[in-house]
């Protein structure tokens, strides 16, 4: 009995716990921490980091140990907080690629010298493939990136991954990004306090940062939603289903800029309401990192597309992007889901240029947050077949950004498309 | 059973750290330094590095990771735990070592300090 009220006293009850955008969030922390987090008493396998449940978590670090059993292997990784080992899965697609025969791949090497405007597709895969490959097979020194989540087994805490890859930092700028990056995370997210019984819950962590005049008003939204879901005592229910319980709230909305709002007058006001809906669930859905990200491919296809098409199409388009890639952290095959939904926003206008464009910016979103790649070969395959372009260069790009890791590799890039 | 083994975890620490034998023998560290000069049939690997103008150097036992690729004037990570010589001094028997020619010193020493000084608030 006791246990359990200690409990209630230090953990807010689990039944919140959703509300901390840290909980449904890959967590960066120091392995120092994961070793130190106390296990929840309510449910285990949720960790607590002072008031933040957490169960998945995202570190880097240099691989000091190494074990290969039949379905996995086990890496020490040590980022210099702490050693933490980390099991990771071998993938099914790993084997196969070793039971291959040799001369099938002299015989698709030949292809490749062929000639340059020829594409293969299955040669291209198979590279992807083999890329892929490369990246999971790791040797004590190489540096490893590791999400997923945590697990106590025999009084050893390790993580489960549910993604991991070899990360190439020649001169370390991964790494000392990573060092730099992590306080200020700490600072902004998990140092602040959880505090669901507040009115705004878990929302200053998130909006604090991007949009400050946002935040009154998604407490006011959250607040509205709650009432419903006591009220009627719903279970489950999707975005689109409680929106309109918003709408009262889109009036009040401060707008971006200027140009925007005068943009925003043509646009009708359902497209408003979704851009805005939308904005809601996201800004409650994320972290700073991922904000930023989102914020930042909100502008680049602005930009690109405001020229080609009309306004509120862009708009739509950028908020589905937007929303898509929230999903997407949850699952990482979502992305042709992704270039499907642009896909069919569609109906008026010229919009081959623009569509190609959002598959571009989603393709490289996929590769940054790590999606398996050929997914994102078939989405620009897709996207060329439709669009009519000419497009062996994108291809090769394509196929280029696998090694993107950054928002700076990805914008030289956008830049290169634009050629 | 079956046993975990771990290695401890290796702390950055700057190469003018190690003069004065203040860490502990058998701690692990991670550091960086020059390679200036490498003895292969000792096993022996000597990196350098300035700081406020005096020259530090820091031994390197490499036996562990050889065979490696020594590129005399690059730029190298180490991980390992330290020991004490018979001469006196402080040795490094290597676990990682990593060639990082290229890197941003200075940026890496600032994310350094941040990194110690955030934990020594947080403390």
């Amino acid at each position: 009995m006791e246990t359990e009220q200690v409990a209630s006293e230090d953990e807010p009850p689990s039944m919140l716990w959703g509300l901390d955008p840290v909980f449904s969030a890959f967590a960066r922390l120091y392995i120092k921490d994961i070793l130190l987090m106390r296990e929840s008493h309510q449910v285990p396998g949720i960790y607590f980091y002072k008031t933040h449940p957490i169960f998945q978590v995202d570190i880097l670090g240099i691989v000091v140990f190494k074990r290969e059993r039949e379905d996995f292997y086990s890496y020490g990784v040590d980022d210099g907080t702490g050693v933490i080992n980390c099991l990771c899965w071998k993938s099914d697609k790993w084997k196969e690629q070793d039971e291959q025969p040799k001369g099938g791949r002299v015989a698709s090497s030949s292809s490749v010298a062929g000639p340059s405007g020829g594409f293969n597709i299955e040669e291209q895969l198979r590279r992807l493939q083999e890329a892929q490959r490369e990246i999971s097979a790791l040797d004590i020194g190489d540096l490893l990136r590791v999400r997923g989540s945590v697990k106590t087994s025999r009084g050893q805490r390790e993580i489960m991954s549910s993604t991991f890859y070899k990360v190439s930092d020649p001169v370390m700028a991964v790494q000392i990004s990573w060092m730099q990056e992590l306080p200020v995370l700490y600072r902004r997210c998990y140092h602040k306090p959880f505090n669901p019984a507040s009115g705004e819950p878990g929302t200053s962590s998130t909006t604090a940062a991007g949009q400050p005049s946002f935040s009154p008003l998604l407490g006011r939204a959250t607040q509205t939603l709650r009432d419903f879901l006591r009220e009627k005592e719903v279970r489950r229910f999707r975005p689109y289903d409680v929106e309109h319980l918003l709408h009262p709230l889109v009036a009040q909305l401060p707008l971006h800029t200027e140009g925007e709002q005068s943009e925003m007058q043509q646009a009708s006001t359902v497209l408003l309401l979704r851009k805005h809906t939308n904005h809601i669930f996201s800004c409650y859905h994320i972290l700073t990192y991922t904000l930023n990200l989102c914020n930042y491919l909100l502008t680049k296809v602005a930009f690109h597309c405001a020229p080609h098409s009309s306004v509120p199409m862009v708009n739509l388009v950028t908020c589905k992007i937007c929303t898509m890639l929230f999903s997407l952290r949850e699952n990482e095959k979502l992305c042709n889901h992704i270039f499907y939904k642009i896909w069919h926003i569609d109906t008026q206008g010229p919009l081959d240029r623009m569509k190609s464009i959002c598959a571009c910016v989603c393709v490289c979103v996929c590769v940054c947050v790590r999606v398996r790649a050929h997914w994102c070969l078939y989405t620009v395959l897709a996207v060329l077949a439709l669009s009519k372009r000419k497009g062996t260069c994108w291809l090769g790009l394509s196929l280029k950004l696998q090694s993107i890791q950054s928002t700076h590799h990805l914008e030289t890039t956008l830049e290169k498309v634009q050629i | 059973m079956y046993v975990r083994m771990l290695p401890a975890t290796a702390v950055y620490h700057f190469p003018w750290e190690f003069q004065s034998r203040a860490i502990a023998e058998g701690t692990s560290v991670r550091t960086f330094g020059r390679l200036t000069c490498y003895l292969p049939e000792e096993s022996k690997a000597f990196l350098t590095s300035h700081h406020v103008s005096v020259k530090y150097q820091v031994s390197v036992q490499t036996s562990y990771v050889e065979p490696f690729n020594p590129i005399l004037g690059a730029l190298y990570i180490v991980l390992g735990e330290t020991e004490n010589t018979e001469e006196g001094g402080v040795m490094l028997r290597a676990r990682v070592m990593n060639c990082v020619d290229g890197v941003d010193l200075a940026l890496l020493q600032k994310a350094i300090n941040d990194q110690r000084s955030f934990f020594q608030k947080s403390a």
